[in-house]
């Protein structure tokens, strides 16, 4: 019996120990990598990527920096030999400050991508690169530099056609190797490049591919970089005999601003690039000093391609636009001299000038615009669009060495403001703001030269 | 008898006064009397009792020989309280005078005056140190089978018979050594005058027992060295000598003496005494007509204490081991084939190669890490001292860590010894304990062996280990004695019911130390073995013994008891453990057989052990209670203990062939199918050599910081990934695992992780910046808490996170992602220059108007001379020293909880010896 009775609760015991619950498996990360940040200037310490700067014998670059408070500044430009220190140099400002850096006086070897620290903000950078040509025309190319460092990067509007060359510049500002996949599709679908299928970006270093030499005669490309391993920073350069446009890799949004689209005499077009699986329909607005026109064009963008879309003819004079798409899409702006041959082809000219940009996802109250006025021989213009149903005054603070009362502009609701900028008054920057959203960049014109540059906006 | 022509004077050697009278007697009783009698020594009372017996007194011997008479041909020297018999003096004489022998030196045989039988010395030979062997066994009885003159080393100095101008030579007996120092000193020294001892065994003297442990003997062997060997002989010999000295001390508290003191005072007294030493020797080795070789020609090889102290070792060994007869030389071979025998030395194999790589030190892999460089810092840290785990806090380390600490520090500080001796120990020590356990129901001892592999190696005991609960798996090896002490047969006297006590409670004590989740068990088992076996009294006996025993238990285990917070520590984790089919059905099925087929008292212990077994697994998956790690290795190391009783009676029940038989046979026969799966199994722990823990995964990923610029272990590492893949405890940041590690190899003490302290929140600030990408300098922010490296342990988003730092530069060609910090400054200790680890403190250069920061979480006893800042501490550089102040009152519990210990261990032999 006493047997009996021990097994009895021997089993009992083991089978209220299998009847127990297994506890719960705790959750596992709820972050895949770091955030990845908007692409706005904030209140805290910010980084900024620029990857296309060069400085030789017959470039300049100019790194332009602009900030709203007082910060420390350290540039840092990493050098292509293994092992080297790169070269940096501190600044600080005591308060809102914008100042032009010649790149040269730092660093003159060629390509010379930088990225810019501030300890405070909200500040930002952009960058510029000059060239005077032995034609006498002046090569001007430049856009924002990025503080967003996410794994997937779309870069539209390459092209490979006869006169133009496209380079796409991978920057990797990081200690660690980056390994990247560039993947690209044009009007005539995927396009083949099987070089850029697991491309090694050392730390700290770059890489510079001339697209032209993997594919040609492509009219209107589009890339996407996957960082399967760590992280870069794209830009894309296209380039005509006299001229170059550079713009930064962009994400995706259902809506994008330009502010500036058709500027002395310059033929826009907008490149979209749909990544989905399905058509998407783009409406584009365009928006004069005078005029609006709601839906002016509406497009079919097929999945997985980019699309060029002429916008010239949508309304007369300086315009910008905005675009509104049923999906995300990447898109950007590109302007360029094109004029017609007798025979109906395009023909390049000695000024065959081309710009481009990218816009603004969303509008904003405030922008940062480093860098107007501070190219000594360049004449620059701010352009402030305004989307909105109503009148907004613009104020212009500029942000140069001496402190000047901010400008006012009164915007009507869809109208643009293009405001041209005096010369040599030593200001080289500028922090537009409103009461409602609106959305901001600058151009700059030198000589022959020409570029658009995106406003960078101030979060909150 | 024809006396021969001769004249004898007779020196009585005062010892104990009260015993001169008898010796006198004696003397004026020999047929061969003795022409002048004298007392020697013993001061006043000596002068007194010479007095009293109407005889002259002498302060020594030489003084006696400066006053004899020309005609006196010898001395006898007689010590007091020996007793001659009538003939003993004559017998002296007429051998030591004929002409084949001459002896220069002639000594009796001295039998015990309490049992006039038993012999005590025919002669001696000595060892190389002069410590006397007389090759006599204890208590053998005189048969004459010695009685043969021969020459010997030394006479026992209780009757010698010198001559008178030998002795004038010699200058007499040493007045300095104890009595058989004395003699050994005297006989060496007319050696070397070329002088013959001899032994005359028809000359018989009645001696009281002589404890020639005591350590003037010691000390005057040594000094009896020092006087006769020549200087290269005593070149070697006297280091050995010490060294012997040494090796004794250690080993004889294990058995039950106590040497280190003696040991010391013996060669300090000959320190002191070098000068008279040094006049002795010149005189003793000046006219010499012999060297060394004559000394060596009746000494021993080896050490006669050496050899006593592997013969006592054996004897002991052999007390416990299980078995009626006691191993003796006849027996020898016969116990050499016994199954018992082969097993153990099986056992004692298995062991050592299944814990050959702990010897190396603990692995770094889950609770598991190696012990620091210094066990008393461990022991100190244990103690009050500073918790250096994360950051660091107060909050108090497990006991485990200071009995670690002790053992360290016993084993001579060295941390691969300790980690060696903890857990093989561990390992002998279980399968003992479960021998001897089982014993108590008559299980043989082969069962009972494999039942011990079975509960240290079986499937529990695995688990245990792979769980890397090092503390358990010690505790697990104790916890058979601390159920076989209090279930012993029951002790005859006080005294051994003190004992008893005492031992269960040191024993217990241990077994709480080592892991507190079993304090309660032994009571709880043997409380429901008397509840099966209701009539037998020595369960509800054992059970009472087992509750004092754990009430002794409690405070050994303070400081820790006294202030953690046991709430806590039951709950951190979740206790689930899985016993895994082979397990359950290789027990159930060892279970079941044993039950049906066994004998009633075999059955009983067999359901006992199921019911144990049972309890064990539920306990260990009581998760959902909030039980935690602790819970469920106790559950584990309980389900291994009734797993291993339920192996050891099912393999016994198959070897009762007269009680179990027909049905009941084969029955018993699928018992020892399933005990025999549990007890194979342990070949899993057997091939890798690593007692069953798991293989270190995090010293090779660190290896690197050792070989780093500057001292790396100024800085820390932070490491990443599952919490499953970190050792010891960890963090988690939206569920992502880390945890901060000392470089370049964390220790023992760090395995376990205070609760958030402001230097973790601070860190964790740092972590959400980076997160959130508001961050691109992370080596700059980690700088602060001294993080120079991070090392990422498996699959985890920080690499992500660590991949978009500007100066986190990834190193190559480790086995691990692992990234080095460009920033400056990642120490913990700022600035650093001059600066060193030790301990959990820093040593350095002193600087008198310097103060240095120390990366360690807040707290005012940091010193000296502590100034808050930040999270952190700032602290004085004047000294050259920074470190924890430790809290008094638990160093206090510390100290009391280690004597109280030592008490209870001093206690426990003591009754053991009375009991005796």
């Amino acid at each position: 019996m006493r047997r009996v009775l021990l097994m009895a609760i021997a089993v009992v015991t083991a089978l209220a120990a299998a009847a127990l619950p297994r506890p719960e498996a705790a959750e596992g990360p709820s972050f895949t990598g770091p955030a990845v940040i908007e692409e706005e200037a904030t209140a805290s310490g910010t980084v900024w990527y620029c990857p296309w700067l060069a400085a030789d014998a017959t470039r300049d670059g100019w790194l332009m920096l602009a900030t709203t408070t007082a910060t420390d500044i350290e540039i840092t430009m990493p050098n292509e030999v293994p092992n080297v220190e790169p070269t940096t140099q501190l600044l600080s400002y005591s308060g809102p400050s914008a100042e032009p850096i010649d790149v040269g006086s730092l660093v003159r070897r060629g390509p010379a991508p930088a990225f810019v620290e501030f300890t405070a903000g909200p500040a930002a950078v952009s960058a510029i690169v000059t060239q005077d040509l032995p034609t006498g025309s002046t090569l001007v190319a430049g856009d924002r530099c990025t503080s967003s460092v996410p794994k997937l990067w779309h870069l539209p509007g390459g092209t490979t056609r006869e006169g133009r060359r496209s380079m796409l510049r991978l920057f990797n500002p990081f200690p660690d190797q980056a390994k990247v996949t560039v993947t690209g599709t044009s009007e005539f679908g995927e396009v083949g490049l099987v070089d850029l299928a697991a491309l090694d970006v050392p730390g700290r270093s770059w890489l510079t591919v001339d697209l032209n030499q993997l594919v040609s005669l492509i009219e209107t490309m589009s890339l996407t970089i996957t960082a399967d391993q760590g992280v870069v920073i794209p830009s894309m350069v296209v380039a005509s005999d006299v001229d170059e446009a550079t713009w930064p890799g962009t994400g995706l949004s259902t809506t994008w601003e330009f502010p500036v689209a058709r500027q002395t005499g310059l033929t826009p077009r907008l490149v979209v690039t749909n990544p989905g699986d399905t058509e998407v329909t783009v409406e584009i607005d365009v928006y004069s000093q005078e005029d609006s026109v709601e839906a002016a064009r509406l497009v079919t963008i097929p999945a997985g391609t980019p699309t060029s879309i002429p916008v010239d003819d949508l309304i007369n004079g300086p315009f910008g636009l905005r675009l509104r798409a049923s999906d995300p899409v990447s898109a950007v702006l590109i302007a360029e001299d094109i004029t017609s041959r007798e025979d109906g082809a395009a023909a390049t000219e000695a000024d065959d000038r081309v710009a481009g940009t990218v816009g603004a996802p969303v509008a904003l109250r405030r922008w940062l615009l480093p860098g107007p006025g501070a190219l000594p021989t360049a004449a620059s213009a701010i352009w402030v669009l305004n989307t909105g149903p109503e009148r907004v005054t613009v104020s212009l603070q500029p942000l140069g060495i001496d402190a000047l009362e901010p400008e006012k502009v009164v915007l009507r609701p869809n109208r643009i403001a293009r405001i041209v900028l005096p010369q040599g008054d030593d200001v080289y920057g500028y922090e537009v703001s409103a009461p409602q959203p609106i959305s901001a960049a600058w151009t700059v014109e030198s000589g022959d030269g020409v570029a658009f540059i995106a406003g960078i906006g101030v979060e909150g | 008898m024809q006396a021969p022509p001769l004249s004898v004077a007779a020196a009585v050697v005062v010892g104990d006064p009260a015993t001169v009278a008898s010796t006198l007697s004696a003397i004026r009783r020999q047929a061969y009397g003795a022409t002048r009698i004298g007392l020697i020594g013993g001061d006043r009372e000596g002068r007194k009792a010479a007095d009293e017996a109407g005889i002259e007194w002498m302060s020594t011997v030489g003084a006696l020989l400066s006053a004899l008479d020309p005609s006196i041909s010898h001395v006898w020297i007689v010590q007091s309280g020996s007793e001659p018999r009538p003939d003993a003096l004559g017998s002296l004489l007429e051998e030591a005078e004929r002409e084949d022998v001459a002896a220069g030196i002639a000594g009796s045989k001295l039998l015990s005056r309490d049992d006039p039988d038993r012999l005590i010395s025919v002669g001696f030979a000595t060892d190389v140190f002069n410590a006397p062997y007389t090759g006599i066994d204890e208590g053998e009885v005189d048969h004459g089978q010695y009685d043969v003159v021969r020459d010997v080393a030394a006479v026992g100095g209780a009757s010698m018979l010198v001559r008178r101008d030998l002795l004038r030579g010699l200058k007499g007996p040493d007045p300095l050594l104890p009595p058989t120092a004395a003699s050994i000193d005297l006989c060496q020294r007319a050696r070397l005058r070329g002088a013959r001892v001899v032994v005359v065994p028809s000359s018989e003297v009645l001696v009281p027992e002589v404890d020639t442990s005591d350590w003037r003997e010691d000390a005057g062997e040594i000094r009896a060295m020092l006087k006769v060997y020549s200087p290269l002989t005593l070149f070697w010999v006297l280091p050995v000598r010490f060294l012997v000295g040494l090796l004794e001390a250690v080993a004889a508290p294990f058995l039950g003496r106590w040497t280190l003191f003696g040991w010391v005072k013996s060669w300090v007294w000959n320190l002191m005494r070098l000068p008279s030493t040094f006049r002795a020797r010149l005189a003793a080795r000046n006219n010499r007509v012999a060297g060394d070789e004559e000394l060596f020609r009746f000494q021993l090889r080896g050490s006669t204490d050496l050899r006593k102290l592997g013969s006592e070792t054996g004897t002991a060994l052999r007390e416990r081991l299980p078995g009626e007869d006691r191993l003796s030389l006849t027996e020898l071979g016969r116990e050499l084939r016994q199954p018992a025998f082969v097993v153990g030395a099986f056992v004692i194999g298995f062991v050592a190669v299944a814990t050959r790589t702990l010897w190396n030190g603990f692995p770094s892999v889950g609770h598991s890490l190696p012990l620091p460089a210094s066990g008393i810092d461990l022991a100190g840290a244990y103690a009050g001292g500073w918790n250096p785990g994360g950051f660091g806090s107060v909050e108090p380390l497990e006991p485990f860590t200071g009995l670690a600490g002790i053992v360290q520090t016993l084993a001579f500080g060295s941390p691969r010894l300790a980690a060696g001796i903890l857990i093989g120990g561990g390992f002998l020590v279980g399968v003992w304990g479960t021998t001897r356990l089982l014993r108590t129901w008559g299980v043989n001892p082969v069962p009972g062996t494999l039942a011990g592999l079975a509960l240290m190696a079986g499937p529990a005991g695995r688990a245990i280990a792979e769980g890397t609960g090092l503390g358990t798996m010690v505790a697990l090896g104790i916890l058979p004695w601390a159920l076989r002490l209090p279930l012993a047969k029951a002790p005859r006297t006080r005294s051994g019911w003190v004992g008893r006590v005492a031992a269960t409670g040191w024993v217990s004590g241990l077994l709480a130390v080592a892991s507190p989740a079993l304090l309660l068990l032994p009571i709880a088992a043997l409380a429901a073995l008397a509840v099966i076996t209701p009539r037998e009294p020595g369960p509800w006996r054992a059970a009472g013994i087992s509750g004092l025993g754990t009430l002794l238990a409690v405070p050994v285990m303070l400081p820790w008891v006294a202030v953690a917070d046991l709430s806590s520590y039951l709950s951190a984790g979740d206790a689930f453990w899985d016993p895994g089919w082979l397990f359950v059905i290789a027990t159930a099925a060892a279970l079941v057989c044993a039950l049906v087929a066994a004998p009633n008292r075999l059955a009983q212990i067999a359901g006992w052990g199921g019911v144990i077994a049972a309890a064990g697994v539920l306990f260990a998956r009581t998760a959902w209670l909030g039980s935690g790690r602790e819970v469920e290795l106790a559950g584990t190391a309980t389900a291994s203990l009734g797993a291993a009783i339920v192996c050891g009676v099912a393999l016994e029940v198959i070897t009762q062939v007269k009680l179990v038989t027909g049905w009941r046979r084969v029955v018993a026969g699928l018992g020892v199918v399933g005990s025999m799966v549990l007890v194979v199994s342990t070949v899993l722990v057997f091939l890798p050599g690593r007692a069953g823990l798991p293989n270190d995964q995090l010293s090779d990923a660190m290896r690197f910081t050792a070989s780093a610029e500057g001292d790396p272990a100024l800085s820390r590492v932070l490491l990443a990934g599952p919490p499953g893949t970190l050792p010891g405890e960890s963090r988690l940041i939206q569920g992502a695992g880390y945890r901060v590690v000392s470089a370049p190899s964390p220790a023992l003490w760090e395995v376990d992780l205070p609760g958030s302290t402001e230097a973790d929140e601070a860190l964790k600030d740092v972590l959400e910046s980076l997160i959130a990408g508001e961050s691109f300098r992370g080596g700059a922010d980690l700088a602060p808490f001294g993080i120079r490296w991070i090392i990422l342990t498996g699959e985890t988003p920080f690499q992500a996170v660590l991949a978009s730092q500007l100066d986190l530069v990834p190193l190559q060609g480790l086995r691990s992602p692992t990234y080095s910090s460009d920033a400056e400054d990642a120490v913990r200790i700022r600035p650093d220059a001059g600066w060193g680890r030790h301990g959990t403190g820093f040593v350095g250069t002193a600087d008198t108007d310097g103060r240095v920061f120390v990366a360690d979480t807040a707290n005012t006893r940091w010193g000296p001379d502590r100034v808050a800042e930040s999270w952190g501490n700032q602290v004085s550089a004047a000294d050259g020293i920074i470190g924890f102040d430790p809290i008094p009152a638990r160093r206090t519990m510390g100290w009391a909880a280690f004597v109280l210990f030592l008490v209870m261990v001093g206690v426990s032999i003591w009754g053991r010896r009375r009991q005796r």
